[in-house]
């Protein structure tokens, strides 16, 4: 931690730990709006987003509760390690969504050529999406770690020591995983490009 | 500064996350290097996009985060004195002899729960439910809160409301009726970590061999609690002393536990006792549908 605001917001682990009056509703408000964009870009979905990062407050609350001694809540880089929590759960959530067919959701196969046909169909239209929706559609192609690391870093304007610390590497690693990722990201934005200028 | 090093520094030198030595050198390389700039432009006008990404916490969030982790507590006084009770806003999480004082509920709380709870008044739904259960009414449908307790545990607690009132079963059945019938043991321990007691009705299971076994409010308070529902406990102990696990009628053929309903209207002259099923179903009889001996 390198600022003032790391010093505030690790007594705010300490006051939660400490259990004082409405430390938990000042730590919810306090990082609801990062953690639920970060699980809504991840998961693209609100509800799964919604109950992701409830989880992942309730599970960080129970932690320093219950697990964490007093020592520990002081020396915890909270907000990656929020992050973390919202990642990890994020990423489960999507891998059981995986094992959950399609097709319970859609019972006929005719839906689901119909959801084929669309998605072909968005694919061919010529229209250039819009900003953010191409955006979002890059995204979508990214591999979820790589996605990740875009949208701690862009999205939520996370430091390389907030990545490293959230990610468990040096902050050297933390770059060069971004470098990487921010690469990849933007070869899909330029070949969607490309398509559409066609 | 050659261009391959310089595109690596770049996001770092949008954001200052930098060393004033590096900077320096990657604002020559920049103000030479037309490519490099442009390419910082790109990764600016990226950052920008990607900011618009963010979207604002649905407006429940934090009412249900408080919600699902704030547990609160406060004692009653019931039947059988003061008891402490645990609660959120799904149900009952705990209830705890009131012996002991708020320090203790709380170190027994969280050892069971494994979390906290503040003081709070106890809503009067929670309060008359433990109420009635402490003078042996039967509940028809308990709220209870049994979240972070094992599966195993949730399904042996639960399965406790199908021990009629009156009626009590051995370890080992609860064992075989959720399918494990070797867990005997673990059966002890899962009723000894009951904790929702007289809610979930654990003085209802009593070993095989007779006798009342142990309970949270103490062995005492379990006697008078089973006596109070109609148990026959001391002509338990008598038969259980004398080797009596089932009885069977001898006009229907069919063999169950001493407390059950079928098994208590028997006539005298038809009773039939047994020491062990086998014994029973080798003279012909069969386990009762009801008790399930």
């Amino acid at each position: 931690m390198n600022n003032s605001q790391g010093k505030e917001l690790n007594s705010l682990a300490l006051s939660v730990h400490r259990q004082a009056e409405g430390s938990v509703e000042q730590l919810v408000r306090c990082y609801q709006d990062q953690l639920f964009s970060f699980a809504l870009r991840l998961l693209r979905d609100p509800m799964d987003a919604q109950e992701v990062t409830q989880d992942a407050f309730i599970r960080a609350i129970r932690a320093l509760t219950i697990q964490y001694d007093a020592e520990r809540c002081r020396n915890l880089a909270l907000r990656p390690w929020l992050f973390r929590i919202t990642r990890n759960l994020a990423f489960n959530r999507s891998r059981a969504r995986h094992l959950i067919p399609e097709e319970r959701l859609e019972p006929d196969s005719n839906g689901h050529k119909a959801a084929l046909l669309r998605a072909e169909k968005l694919q061919r239209d010529p229209r250039p999406p819009r900003v953010t929706e191409a955006l979002e559609l890059a995204l979508k192609l990214l591999n979820s770690e790589n996605r990740a690391l875009v949208l701690l870093r862009f999205m939520e304007e996370m430091s390389y020591a907030e990545i490293a610390a959230l990610l468990g590497t040096t902050e050297a690693a933390a770059r060069a995983k971004l470098f990487r990722a921010l690469g990849k990201l933007r070869g899909i934005l330029s070949r969607m490009e490309d398509r559409h200028a066609l | 500064m050659r261009c391959k090093t310089a595109v690596r520094h770049l996001d770092r030198y949008r954001t200052g996350e930098i060393s004033p030595k590096l900077e320096s050198s990657l604002r020559g390389h920049l103000s030479d290097c037309a490519a490099c700039a442009e390419e910082l432009q790109e990764i600016r006008r990226l950052a920008a996009r990607l900011s618009f990404l963010a979207a604002p916490a649905p407006r429940n969030l934090v009412q249900e985060v408080l919600m699902q982790t704030m547990d609160k507590f406060g004692a009653i006084e019931t039947r059988l004195g003061s008891v402490w009770i645990g609660f959120n806003t799904r149900g009952i999480t705990m209830v705890y002899p009131g012996n002991h004082d708020a320090h203790g509920f709380l170190t027994a709380y969280l050892s069971r729960r494994f979390r906290t709870a503040t003081p709070a008044a106890v809503p009067k739904v929670y309060a008359d439910m433990v109420r009635k259960a402490a003078t042996g009414e039967p509940l028809n449908r308990p709220r209870l809160d049994l979240d972070g307790l094992t599966p195993f545990e949730q399904k042996s607690l639960l399965l406790l409301l199908q021990i009629p009132r009156g009626e009590v079963r051995p370890y080992s059945w609860l064992a075989r009726e959720i399918g494990n019938p070797k867990a005997a043991r673990a059966i002890g321990t899962a009723m000894a970590r009951n904790p929702v007691p007289l809610l979930l009705p654990c003085h209802r299971v009593v070993p095989a061999e007779g006798g009342v076994g142990n309970y949270a409010f103490g062995s005492a308070m379990k006697r008078a609690l089973l006596k109070q529902e109609g148990v026959p406990v001391n002509e338990l102990d008598s038969l259980a002393r004398s080797g009596v696990r089932y009885l069977g009628c001898k006009s229907t053929g069919i063999y169950c536990f001493p407390t059950c309903r079928d098994a208590r209207r028997m006539k005298p002259e038809n009773r039939m006792p047994f020491s062990d099923s086998g014994q029973a179903l080798e003279s012909g009889y069969r386990p009762c549908q009801h008790c399930r001996p």
